[in-house]
């Protein structure tokens, strides 16, 4: 019987050989008689399927909120979500908003203090001050 | 909204309230007027007594209700002679010619002093007392109302919407305009507004008939002779129609849509090109087109509309759609993609539900509870929510 090592667990690297969409589902609601959604209904019309052809991962779904003002919502697989109320925008002005939400990673927004954030490591360990040669005062 | 009847000046006779009210009127002006000259004046007491006698008819008639006949206690006769004056003469009753149904043999109720009944005590209050009759609400019924007071339409109760029969019909009635341009009198307005379908034979006979740009592009008839054809038809169709008083107005077309479809394949459509540059004959046009179609072009459509064709195309056009969904039916690229999904009403809780499947487990275990399914079963919000808050 030969004896297998035990395999280390892998740690996600989103990027590292494969990249995958933190948005996977996007609900496009709008209504039909409301003048804030003039420009939602004319994306839909006219840039939601070039940007729902060019985003094939992610589940579009299209239904009316009758009297209410028109909305995106990103859903992402960490389970959180992400609204956005586009009252009264053009349609490129949500098209950006869209494009946020399907760049968005899910998490919650938080203050980024430290602009470079690393999973690996450190080559050189953890310090410890019973290591080592010591340091002549 | 009330209809009120139109009632012509011989029949006033049927509304004593109104006809009483506007004599009183007339009689406190001639009382006024009257009294202080019979005061003044030197007359013989005849006289007076006839004046007297006058004054007292007028003064009667200063109440704005209907002097009180003697109540007759059934009066199931079917004539109106109640509703005319005792002091008219009876041959001087006026002829109605209506188709109103008005109320008939009114049925009185008897007064106390002519009821023999010995049990009959009358009420003391009227809470108790059903309440019978009464004309306040004889209009709202329609069966009230003669057929000659019944809505016809102009057009056709539906509209066309086949864009073949919709292009037979607006060559046909382009060749009419022509026609009725060419024969035009006082009659032939009406003719053009007024005139139904015609028969079969002779929409198929419209139909075969060449209709081309002239010389200057003006819409024409290929043969003279054609006019006269399609203006015998179309004057026949009128008489018979102001004959029958347009009591039967038949469908706007005889042909069918399979028909339509072969005629519109075997026109050549050079037709359509012919210009519509006599105001006149497009005001027909577009007359004959609401009659036949039930499609009413806009002024706006009408001036913009220069050629057969456009105003052929301005028919056809499919009508906007209501809601996006429908639109995006229509254009089909978004519903083609497999990653989008359309629908068409609000997406509820209970739809959320029922896409994962668990709805069924849901209802299930609230009726078990015998808890509301849907809504919250008249129960309102717990009162501990409203002492937390220290309302």
């Amino acid at each position: 019987m030969t004896v297998s090592a035990l395999k280390a667990v892998s740690t996600g690297r989103n990027g590292v050989g494969a990249f995958i969409l933190q948005c996977k589902k996007m609900d496009i609601h709008y209504c039909d008689w409301a003048g804030s959604s003039k420009g939602m209904n004319g994306f839909i019309k006219s840039i939601l399927p070039k940007f729902a052809a060019a985003n094939p991962q992610i589940e579009f779904t299209v239904s009316p909120r009758p009297t209410k003002h028109p909305l995106l919502v990103g859903h992402y697989i960490n389970g959180g979500q992400k609204a956005v109320c586009v009252r009264n925008m053009e349609p490129l002005q949500i098209l950006k908003k869209a494009e946020l939400l399907r760049d968005a990673s899910g998490e919650k927004l938080k203050k980024v203090s430290k602009p470079v954030h690393s999973i690996n490591q450190s080559v050189r360990g953890v310090w410890s001050p019973y290591h080592g040669n010591g340091m002549a005062v | 909204m009330r209809r009120l009847p139109r009632i012509s000046s011989s029949a006033s006779a049927l509304a004593p309230s109104v006809s009483t009210s506007s004599s009183s009127s007339a009689s406190l002006r001639t009382a006024t007027c009257i009294a202080p000259a019979s005061q003044t004046s030197q007359l013989s007491a005849t006289r007076s007594q006839a004046w007297q006698s006058k004054l007292h008819a007028q003064r009667r008639c200063l109440s704005t209700t209907a002097p009180r006949r003697a109540l007759e206690t059934v009066s199931d006769t079917t004539d109106d002679s109640y509703l005319l004056d005792e002091d008219n003469d009876r041959t001087r009753k006026p002829e109605i010619k209506t188709d109103l149904v008005y109320p008939r043999g009114i049925k009185a109720v008897p007064r106390d002093a002519d009821i023999t009944d010995p049990d009959y005590k009358p009420a003391e209050s009227g809470e108790l007392l059903e309440e019978v009759g009464g004309l306040a609400n004889w209009w709202d019924d329609p069966s009230h109302w003669g057929s000659s007071n019944r809505y016809l339409g102009f057009g056709p109760r539906e509209k066309v919407t086949d864009p073949a029969m919709l292009e037979v019909l607006a060559r046909r009635a382009v060749i009419e305009a022509l026609a009725i341009k060419q024969f035009a009198d006082l009659r032939a307005h009406k003719l053009a507004t007024f005139t139904p379908a015609v028969a079969k034979e002779q929409e198929l006979l419209i139909t075969e008939i060449r209709l081309v740009p002239g010389e200057d592009g003006a819409a024409v008839l290929k043969r003279q002779s054609d006019y006269t054809r399609v203006w015998a038809g179309v004057k026949k169709a009128g008489v018979v129609i102001s004959e029958e008083s347009e009591k039967t107005v038949s469908e706007s077309s005889q042909l069918d849509i399979t028909e339509a479809r072969e005629l519109v394949k075997r026109w050549n459509p050079r037709w359509k090109q012919a210009l519509l540059k006599d105001l006149a004959v497009k005001f027909y046009a577009a007359k004959r087109i609401q009659r036949l179609t039930g499609h009413v072009i806009p002024d706006a459509k009408l001036v913009g509309s220069i050629s057969v064709g456009s105003l052929v195309a301005h028919l056809t056009k499919p009508p906007k759609a209501k809601k996006l969904t429908e639109e995006l039916e229509v254009r089909g690229q978004l519903p083609a993609l497999p990653n989008v999904t359309l629908y068409p009403r609000r997406v509820t809780p209970v739809d959320k539900q029922k896409m994962v499947g668990r709805w069924k487990l849901i209802t299930a275990e609230l009726e078990k509870r015998e808890l509301p399914v849907i809504g919250t079963g008249g129960y309102g919000k717990s009162v501990e929510t409203k002492w937390a808050d220290g309302n």
